[in-house]
């Protein structure tokens, strides 16, 4: 029996493939195929997870659960949607149902925000923020948006994926998207608008 | 409107509508201004930087849980030693009643095929194996899809051939190229004629990944001695052009159809008209070869259908390290079919056999295994044919008469194979399983039992109950016959490696 092969090596030969490819091989019984996807796509899934759910020392342990998730389910992927939306889909689940289940969801309520801003972070936003301190503001902005505003602004401005990529992600319309993404936005700006109107 | 407006997800109409409207409403504009200044900062958030170590985390947490999946019982597991001492008493019982007087017999001729597959092992498949094919294209699998051909060098111009024929079944011809070999297509001249959509080229392309992943492990060779094929290697061809056609909708597969018809491919779409099936669908119906899959070993002096365990990521990494190694392979597949050409002039008579389940044949430029379509070896493909052969037209031409084949048959089980020691010496067939269990030995050919001389031990035909009746007088027969063959074996190992250290340019 040979040796067990160093993974870079079984990763160059696996490297150039596509998800498609990667997900046959591993239904057929190839788990290196699984390694390389995980390679792929742990940094923009823990991404995805640190922006819904701000916690980074959790941030680790939940793409852990996301990857152990998608193992156990990937044998029946179907390949109706994209691997990354299916994934995306599990990232999304998970840290929403952490969120639950810390039950930090935040009291302030939408319409609060629309009606009032927050002034505090609005006025430490007008002043010209170093570039950790923007890091920590995007955070803190994000973080005060309800839930579901927030992972619909997540997945287009810092994901980039496109409206019906979104809708396969949360399994609702195109429509819905588009209403969440528009809700959002409007409270955003109302969070942002000192540091806005700095820049316009 | 703003909002779909950042996007770019509004038409043309809309935007210039939009755009009118923001040139004469400052507030709307200062609006927009600030949605793509948040758009900036959102945009400009950096992301984690990787972790070192999360796949080693990953994978020992998958593991621990497929190891809990493996010790999940049906009972507590305080009660697991009695029932396992329950069971173990329950089987001996069974065993004793059942097996008394079979299990020596059992044991006897296991132990037996066991030397006999070690035998088979240590001339063919210990040393270097090599892939067939390896550092395949696109290109070249979409080659194969048309034509059922694989380049294997293009220095001594030896290539693989793949062929369907209602009357012999599937053939694998390895060897030099018939003249007239159809002319190299790409992908590029594919998309160009068949313009399919980006999303149906996608899956094209993954079709041809997994085309490339299967064919790439569907061939090894062990030097010149011996050479290990897939058997559904002749089937994959219209496995890979019936996935592409399923992926097309009816006005590509019109205009494939010309593409296949223009350049004389060997299939012509059997379903012009009907919608593409779904990616899921066309990727479970192209079977993988998977680790410890089933192959034809042929060598000069067997025929075994054998399990093989191949480690192709070590391989392929070898594989790139042997400089020229396209070259190699088409230098050694010479020397393997003249090795197979030599042992066929050796073979003074001529047979002539119907179509057995497989067969073994060639001449002094090609080996061609032929596989009847019956055969219980091959895989059943999952869905219906997309493709259908097409009629043949003039290229390639009627195949030329093969001289006598050689003189292996394979019977369908895959415990059973022909072992020939000499070629005036003893053939042995060996079967461990089914109505012909047990062991035969032949003088000369074994299909033409009339004419060999068949050395019988006890009496009548030789199942495993006639040869436990054979006592212990045959069983010694058969330890000599075994030991003999071992030695022949090692003879032969050495003589090969006397003649490649006296000339090792010869290889």
């Amino acid at each position: 029996m040979a040796s067990q092969p160093p993974v870079q090596e079984v990763d160059r030969a696996l490297d150039g493939k596509s998800d498609e490819v990667l997900i046959t091989l591993f239904q057929n019984g190839e788990r290196d195929a699984f390694r390389v996807l995980v390679q792929r796509y742990q940094a923009r899934v823990k991404n995805l997870i640190h922006s819904i759910f701000h916690e980074a020392e959790a941030v680790d342990d939940l793409a852990q659960e996301v990857f152990i998730k998608a193992y156990e389910a990937l044998p029946q992927f179907r390949f109706q949607s994209s691997f990354f939306t299916w994934l995306y889909r599990i990232a999304v689940n998970k840290a929403r149902d952490e969120l639950r289940r810390r039950k930090i969801r935040r009291i302030l309520s939408l319409q609060a925000l629309l009606e009032s801003g927050d002034h505090e972070l609005g006025s430490r936003l007008a002043i010209e923020p170093r570039d950790d301190e923007t890091q920590e503001l995007i955070t803190s902005a994000l973080g005060l948006l309800p839930e579901k505003f927030r992972v619909a602004v997540v997945l287009k401005e810092i994901e980039g994926l496109s409206y019906e990529e979104i809708a396969e992600v949360l399994q609702c319309e195109v429509g819905t998207v588009k209403s969440r993404l528009f809700r959002a936005r409007v409270a955003l700006r109302n969070i942002l608008k000192p540091y806005l109107e700095e820049r316009t | 409107m703003l909002s779909l407006y950042v996007d770019g997800e509004l038409d043309e109409q809309q935007a210039r509508e939009l755009e009118e409207y923001l040139a004469t409403h400052p507030d709307a504009a200062k609006e927009l201004r600030e949605l793509r200044a948040m758009k900036r900062l959102l945009t400009s958030k950096k992301l984690l930087p990787e972790t070192l170590g999360f796949w080693t985390r990953l994978s020992g947490q998958l593991d621990r849980k497929e190891r809990e999946q493996e010790n999940l019982l049906p009972f507590p597991r305080k009660y697991l030693p009695i029932v396992v001492s329950a069971g173990a008493f329950a089987l001996v019982v069974v065993g004793l009643l059942i097996f008394q007087q079979r299990s020596r017999v059992i044991e006897y001729v296991s132990r037996q095929s066991e030397r006999v597959q070690k035998a088979v092992e240590d001339n063919v498949l210990k040393g270097s194996i090599l892939p067939l094919f390896s550092n395949v294209d696109r290109n070249q699998v979409l080659q194969f899809a048309l034509f059922g051909t694989l380049p294997l060098d293009a220095k001594t111009e030896t290539s693989l051939r793949v062929d369907e024929n209602a009357e012999r079944g599937y053939t694998i011809d390895v060897g030099k190229k018939p003249s007239g070999e159809a002319p190299p297509v790409t992908v590029d001249e594919f998309v160009q004629q068949v313009k399919p959509t980006r999303a149906q080229r996608k899956v094209i392309d993954s079709v041809l990944d997994l085309g490339r992943e299967r064919i790439e492990r569907s061939g090894f060779f062990a030097e010149d001695r011996g050479i290990a094929i897939d058997p559904n290697l002749p089937q994959f061809n219209r496995v890979m052009l019936s996935s592409i056609a399923a992926s097309l909708e009816s006005v590509q597969r019109v205009r494939l159809q010309k593409f296949l018809e223009e350049r004389k491919a060997r299939y012509t779409i059997g379903q012009l008209y009907g919608k593409a099936e779904t990616p899921e669908r066309i990727y479970r119906g192209i079977p993988q070869t998977r680790r410890n899959e089933r192959f034809l070993v042929v060598t000069p002096d067997t025929l075994a259908f054998s399990r093989l365990q191949v480690d192709m990521d070590s391989l392929q990494r070898h594989f790139r390290r042997v400089a020229d190694s396209r070259h190699q392979v088409g230098v050694n597949v010479d020397g393997l079919i003249r090795r197979f050409a030599e042992r066929e002039a050796a073979m003074k008579k001529q047979f002539y056999f119907n179509m057995d389940p497989i067969r073994v044949l060639g001449d002094s430029d090609v080996l061609s295994i032929e596989i009847g379509t019956a055969w219980e070896g091959l895989q059943p493909v999952p869905r219906e044919w997309m493709v259908k052969p097409a009629a043949r037209g003039p290229r390639g031409g009627p195949r030329p008469p093969r001289g006598p084949s050689f003189n292996f048959r394979f019977d369908g089980n895959d415990s059973s194979f022909y072992f020939n020691l000499d070629l005036d010496s003893l053939l042995i067939r060996m079967q461990k399983e089914g109505p012909e269990a047990g062991f035969e030995f032949f003088k000369g050919d074994p299909r033409a039992r009339d004419r060999g001389v068949r050395v019988r031990i006890g009496g009548g035909f030789f199942n495993m109950d006639s040869l436990a009746r054979a006592g212990s007088r045959a069983h010694a027969i058969v330890d000599s016959l075994m030991k003999l063959m071992e030695e022949k074996n090692r003879d032969v190992r050495e003589q090969q490696k006397r003649k490649d250290d006296d000339d090792p340019l010869d290889r």
